[in-house]
């Protein structure tokens, strides 16, 4: 047994299973004690009574008639045949003789009148447990009146026995049910300690078996089948993303290193030396802003640029990039329009938004083609500020659109067209990082990028 | 013009000192934070090119602060290879004047540097400035080519502004992106370059001699030959 089941001490299956079996039993005692009272403790009480009422009637039929009345009323009392088997009367003078009775034996020093009591008597010369009610008239004599208790103690012998056979199958079935509950939910935990066992040690694959149950168990494993599959996904993706990044270094790397080779050779003219160097600073250049751009992006997601956020207001922030643009686009046959509405003011990093706006733009310059229209407009809602920067060029297949803000993306998924696909990563980095949403969509014809950022404190709107 | 090298790489140290050296200046390098203060402390610099990591008790910020903690305002260009914007932005915060992240056009350093110290040495700007038959009235934004006005928009006239203050010297397209629409970031695509094309036509295209010159690679410089 591995983590899981090595300290019982520490199991709470365990606990929680005994602790069941611990309550199962307390109940079956709680029950058996109501049960018992409410049968052998009305009896003894219902006795009490009854002697009580006999007493009274005696002493009664004593103080109007005397004693030779009470004497015949006992006597009569003994003898008409019922209750014979239970029955104890006894009067005895002064003087301690029996006047008339049917107790053998009987220890009356001490007691006081009127009090109940238990003890041993003998009675039609069997030796016997009695309930004895004791009481003394003024002239000194003593009247008993009780009741046989034998039959009262083998009732409740066989009561308590009952409950202790009870209590006993009880305490077999807590047993019994606790053991099974601790091997079931042992067997479920393990299936999912297993599985993660081996997810830690490196088979990212492995999935915990579910049937159709529905129950929390399988309800846990399924999350964190769920979360398996999102780790394995990240892993996948971290995987493509340094292999893009070693291809995207080593290749330019390999340039630069055969163009130092071809330097050393010893014919080379002094013009190809100097063609040479500046292509090789070019593509050490190239490799310079693919490791900033990176680290920009691990900058944005780690959000610790929040700490520059300014009240910004969009209409000159998008006007200045557009403004900056304008020529650019003319220059490639492009129109570049801007439309913005009200005053919209958002929560952001001035010049990281910039940069964003401005990747857009070079996106749309670089791949919408001679002649398109670009078109960017700001537009506040309810919930809030949006940026769409749309062209009317070539787009992206629908099916990638969702895929396009993935490191290294592109969507000819050659990596010898300029620019190393991580534009749209770091614009949707740096979006998220003002908590906002970047959106690709078809603008049929054309791609239309939507930023959507959450709402400054305007004024006249209470945004945030 | 007397430069402070600050630089623990010896290669970059060597590189940069030669290039300073080539352009007229000169320079005296040392590689400690410690030394590299009380040097930076002691003598009257032009400006001081300070690496962000230092060995010795002190690294660059360090020595930035304890410089302006003295009330000296030397203008110091920091270099580092932490070049992310939020690095960038403690090094203009600790009292850099500048910032460059490595590696970098040695160019570009030179450009940083001379426009620098041209900073700190004319603060008083003249109002009008004249470059050859150029002629730049920096009071009512008006430019005269020899008799014949030029009609420039807003943004071209501060391009060339910035230009005209910095005749003479190299000053590259981010300069000019941070200077004129008040912006760091690097744009992909040559949007400075069709900027000052704009500029060029409107300023050189009907006139013999231009002004606006391509340091190829690096930016432009505005001259009278």
């Amino acid at each position: 047994m591995s983590a899981m089941g090595g300290s019982l001490r520490h199991s709470v299956v365990l606990r929680m299973a005994l602790g069941y079996g611990l309550l199962l039993l307390v109940s079956v005692a709680v029950v058996s004690a109501i049960f018992y009272i409410g049968t052998a403790g009305l009896l003894a009480r219902n006795i009490d009574m009854q002697l009580e009422l006999g007493a009274r009637r005696l002493v009664q039929l004593h103080d109007r008639q005397g004693l030779p009345a009470l004497r015949r009323e006992i006597f009569d009392l003994l003898t008409d045949d019922q209750d014979v088997n239970t029955e104890i009367y006894q009067l005895d003078a002064a003087d301690g003789s029996v006047l008339v009775g049917n107790l053998d034996r009987w220890r009356a020093t001490g007691t006081a009148t009127g009090e109940l009591l238990e003890q041993k008597v003998r009675r039609r010369g069997q030796d016997t447990v009695g309930r004895l009610l004791v009481h003394r008239f003024p002239d000194g004599a003593v009247l008993v009146v009780g009741r046989d208790l034998q039959d009262q103690r083998d009732l409740e012998h066989r009561v308590l026995s009952a409950l202790a056979m009870g209590g006993l199958i009880a305490f077999a079935l807590a047993a019994g049910g606790a053991l099974l509950v601790w091997l079931q939910l042992q067997r479920q935990l393990k299936a999912i300690h297993r599985t993660t066992a081996e997810v830690a040690a490196g088979r990212l694959d492995r999935r915990i078996t579910v049937g159709r149950s529905r129950d929390e168990f399988a309800m846990v494993a399924r999350d964190v089948n769920r979360m398996l599959d999102q780790i394995e996904q990240l892993m996948n993706n971290a995987r493509d993303v340094s292999n893009a990044i070693a291809h995207d270094l080593r290749t330019p790397l390999g340039r630069i290193r055969a163009m130092l080779e071809d330097a050393l050779h010893p014919q080379q003219p002094p013009q190809a030396l100097r063609e040479g160097a500046a292509s090789a600073i070019d593509e050490i250049d190239a490799v310079t802003q693919l490791v900033d751009k990176l680290l920009q992006i691990a900058e944005a997601e780690a959000g610790v640029r929040r700490q520059n956020f300014e009240s910004v207001a969009l209409r000159a922030l998008v006007g200045d990039i557009v403004e900056l643009y304008q020529p650019a686009a003319e220059s490639e046959g492009m129109s570049l329009a801007l439309a913005v509405e009200d005053e919209p003011q958002v929560e952001a990093d001035r010049d990281l938004l910039a940069g964003v706006l401005a990747n857009l733009l070079d996106n749309a310059l670089k791949y919408a083609g001679h002649g398109a229209a670009v078109r960017v407009e700001v537009r506040t809602t309810a919930e809030d500020v949006r940026i769409e920067v749309a062209d009317n060029g070539p787009g992206i297949p629908p099916g990638l659109l969702g895929r396009a803000t993935e490191p290294f993306f592109r969507a000819d998924a050659s990596r010898y067209q300029r620019g190393n696909g991580l534009g749209l990563s770091i614009a949707a980095a740096v979006v998220a990082l003002h908590r906002g949403q970047l959106r690709l969509e078809d603008a049929a014809p054309g791609l239309r990028v939507v930023i959507r950022l959450p709402r400054g404190s305007d004024g006249n709107l209470s945004g945030r | 013009m007397r430069c402070l090298l600050i630089e623990d790489d010896l290669a970059t140290a060597e590189l940069v000192r030669h290039g300073l050296e080539r352009a007229g200046h000169v320079v005296q390098t040392c590689h400690e934070g410690d030394t590299g203060l009380r040097l930076a402390l002691d003598g009257s610099w032009d400006v001081v090119v300070l690496d962000r990591m230092l060995p010795g008790g002190v690294d660059g910020l360090g020595v930035l602060a304890a410089l302006r903690g003295h009330g000296i305002a030397t203008p110091v260009i920091v270099l580092s290879a932490l070049s992310s914007l939020d690095e960038r932005v403690r090094g203009l915060r600790s009292g850099g004047d500048d910032y460059l992240g490595k590696p970098f056009a040695f160019d570009e350093l030179l450009a940083r540097i001379e426009a620098l110290a041209r900073r700190a040495v004319q603060r008083g700007e003249p109002d009008v400035i004249e470059i050859g038959d150029l002629r730049v009235d920096t009071r009512n934004r008006r430019v005269h080519r020899g008799t014949q006005a030029i009609a420039l928009q807003p943004r071209e006239y501060q391009l060339l502004e910035y230009l005209a203050r910095h005749q003479g010297m190299v000053v590259t397209r981010r300069m000019l992106l941070t200077a004129v629409w008040g912006y760091h970031f690097d744009p992909e695509t040559n949007v400075i370059d069709v900027q000052i094309s704009r500029l060029r036509n409107k300023l050189d295209r009907d006139f013999p001699t231009p002004l606006i010159h391509t340091a190829r690679g690096v930016g432009y410089t505005l001259r009278a030959e």
